[in-house]
């Protein structure tokens, strides 16, 4: 399929963005990412292009089977990353971004080649949105542990007293912090609409029922645990390790829920 | 023609002698008027700081150059003539350009890496330039010295890092809070290098400062100095709370701020993250301050360390500088080695112009030509000149292009032009010819 051929191409980016980001970190003090992110740049331009051509061989929009929606998470930590990262100087984060966005990319297509044909198209318009909004919001909390991850480095770097080059080149510790916050800021909400519009999908459509799939837990045990998060900066304004620690450790258990609900029978979420 | 320096700088002389020699900005113009008009001397520019005194001329004759310029030295001062003496180191060629990249790229300074030294190479030039003591040799190796000097600075790490506790404070303090425009300061009692470090604070952007000492005159005192506020010492918990950084030097014999007190202050300030820089001996700050959740505490041991750290890897980056000096080095020899034939180019033309006019004269003695006819007989004469010598300059150009010193010997031979004083032939790369090699 073209669009396979194109999504490859996008992969191919990705992995080249990732190399860079990797020598960028590791290079003398002064190098910009301007290539990284063009690299993302391209790398998303060609994953745009694939999907709309998957879409269009098959006639719908492509976010209904597991392939697809690994493509499209990938496509949606890539566009958070490149509107957010440049403007608020954290291009670092592309160090995490692009091998992650690469491998996502590369287990939906490897996939792709053995599953071959998907299920009967669902209706789109609505679960587009269902799936594009949590599709957004996982890429914002994905970006934010990251960020939590460099935000860690960073504060045992300054706590240990090593003073290395690799200090020099992360952002501050202000200004990962905010960055997680605002990621989370930004996802949390994504990810209830998500799960909204799924639930009144269900509620709406004869013949579909909420069901409680690993899906349906990990979406809400998300916005329970960024709910949590949010709170804790916001409300009782708690900052430093403890409450990045949540996010990472938020991010881990969601990861694992999924992967090990997934494995078990029963699974009604079509997809 | 030959390019020399003669000069004294702190690996040599000890500050007693340097500034028997310093040439202070105001004197420069003067000083180098005075150097240019010794008659050795054909181009000159003087480099002086707080480091150096250097001599930087072209002379035709080495030895005599040399002697010069350290004779203009013991003119500057007479108080101690010997000590300067011995101080002296000397180059020529080579040995001169090589250490004017080193000194640019701040190689040759005291702390390894050191921006300043550039600003000032490129002031003695500009004013050197305009006194009009430089010409085709010294202006084209000051420049290349300048790009060096850049060049190193933007394509390694040899300037990167601070150098001194102020700079590993603010450095520190960055990596903290990012932008600094929105952080609190609180100078907890006083000392050098605490408000030398306040004040490189306030230069990156801080706006709020608050004092607190023992004695609140002394407080306000300050505060005013550092247009900041004053405040009670006792009532150093709550002003904790609203700080971001901390700097303490107070007299104290003991610690003045307590694990308790400032994990006080953490609870109320919802944990944001504090920078403590403890520069008091003994400490004024209790050390297992540092166990606290986002609390960053730095005494004077730990930002002694991080200077060390960052010098070391400007040594590392010494070898990659001394890569790029070399290159120029190289590239300014090429078009040196144009320079030097000049003369003798020169010398061929006013030959040929010379012996060419004398036989037209001769020929047109008692003619009857008019004026017109005379016009194209000499415009004849400068064409016939100009295209028989093309070639063989163009030659020459070449021939000194490649280091072909023997072919450029016989050339003058040929034409019976005499090399001047100190000839093209000899080898650029001279040592010095007596004194000490510079350090």
């Amino acid at each position: 399929m073209m669009g396979t051929l194109i999504l490859w191409l996008a992969a191919a980016a990705y992995g080249v963005s990732a190399i860079l980001a990797q020598r960028t970190l590791a290079a003398a003090e002064g190098q910009s990412w301007a290539k990284v992110t063009r690299g993302m740049q391209a790398g998303f331009a060609l994953h745009t292009a694939g999907l709309v051509i998957w879409g269009l061989e098959l006639g719908r929009c492509p976010v209904t089977t597991l392939t697809e929606s690994l493509s499209v998470y990938s496509w949606g930590l890539t566009l958070i990353y490149l509107v957010l990262a440049p403007r608020w100087r954290i291009e670092v984060l592309g160090t995490f971004c692009a091998p992650t966005a690469l491998l996502l990319l590369a287990a939906s297509l490897a996939l792709t080649t053995r599953t071959g044909q998907p299920p009967a198209p669902l209706p789109s318009g609505f679960i587009s949105l269902h799936v594009t909004a949590l599709v957004l919001g996982y890429g914002a909390v994905t970006l934010a542990t990251g960020a939590a991850v460099l935000y860690f480095i960073q504060s045992a770097l300054l706590k240990r007293k090593t003073v290395s080059g690799l200090l020099h080149k992360l952002p501050s510790l202000q200004q990962l912090d905010a960055a997680c916050y605002r990621l989370v800021m930004i996802g949390f909400p994504l990810i209830v609409l998500g799960l909204v519009t799924g639930a009144v999908y269900a509620q709406y459509t004869p013949g579909v029922a909420w069901t409680w799939g690993p899906k349906e837990i990990v979406a809400v045990a998300a916005s329970l645990l960024y709910a949590l998060y949010l709170h804790a900066r916001m409300v009782a304004g708690w900052q430093g390790r403890r409450v990045n620690l949540l996010l990472i450790a938020a991010f881990i258990g969601l990861v694992i829920t999924y992967a090990g609900l997934g494995i078990l029978p029963g699974a009604q979420h079509r997809f | 023609m030959h390019v020399l320096l003669v000069g004294l700088n702190h690996k040599t002389a000890p500050v007693e002698v340097r500034e028997q020699v310093a040439v202070t900005g105001h004197h420069l113009p003067d000083t180098l008027s005075r150097l240019a008009a010794r008659d050795a001397v054909q181009e000159s520019v003087i480099l002086s700081t707080c480091n150096r005194t250097e001599l930087y001329a072209v002379a035709q004759n080495s030895d005599l150059g040399i002697q010069t310029l350290t004779h203009f030295f013991q003119d500057l001062r007479r108080q101690d003539p010997a000590a300067v003496e011995r101080a002296l180191y000397r180059q020529t060629g080579s040995g001169v350009v090589r250490h004017l990249f080193r000194v640019a790229s701040g190689l040759d300074s005291l702390v390894m890496g050191e921006g300043q030294v550039l600003g000032q190479v490129k002031q003695a030039y500009h004013i050197a330039l305009e006194a009009r003591t430089t010409g085709p040799v010294l202006n084209r190796l000051f420049p290349m010295a300048i790009q060096v000097g850049k060049k190193a600075r933007t394509d390694t790490a040899i300037t990167q890092g601070a150098a001194s506790i102020s700079a590993a404070a603010i450095e520190l303090a960055r990596q903290i809070f990012g932008n600094l425009a929105g952080a609190r300061v609180l100078l907890l009692g006083a000392g050098e290098v605490s408000e030398g470090t306040l004040k490189q604070l306030k230069s990156s952007g801080v706006r709020v400062v608050l004092v607190a000492n023992r004695t609140f005159d002394r407080a306000r005192e300050l505060a005013m100095q550092f247009d900041g506020q004053a405040v009670q010492f006792d009532a150093l918990e709550e002003t904790l709370a609203d700080t971001d950084i901390v700097l303490a030097s107070t007299a104290a014999p003991h610690a003045v701020l307590t694990r308790d007190a400032v994990a006080a202050a953490m609870r109320r300030r919802k944990n944001r993250p504090l920078f403590l820089i403890d520069l008091a001996v003994p400490r004024d700050i209790e050390p297992d301050v540092d166990d606290l959740e986002n609390v960053y505490l730095y005494n004077i041991d730990d930002l002694q360390g991080v200077v060390a750290a960052n010098l070391q890897e400007r040594r590392q980056e010494v070898a990659k500088v001394e890569a790029m000096i070399e290159e120029h080095h190289h590239e300014f020899f090429r078009y040196f080695k144009t320079l030097d034939v000049v003369p003798l180019i020169k010398a061929l033309r006013d030959q040929a112009d010379a012996g060419s006019r004398t036989q037209l004269e001769s020929i047109l003695t008692g003619a009857a030509v008019t004026p017109e006819e005379r016009g194209r007989l000499e415009e004849l004469r400068r064409r016939l000149v100009a295209q028989w010598l093309h070639g063989p300059i163009l030659k020459i150009k070449e021939l000194a292009h490649q280091h072909q010193d023997d072919a450029l010997l016989m050339i003058r031979d040929m034409f019976g032009i005499s090399p001047p004083d100190g000839a093209a032939s000899e080898d650029l790369g001279g040592d010095a010819p007596a004194g000490k090699e510079a350090p």
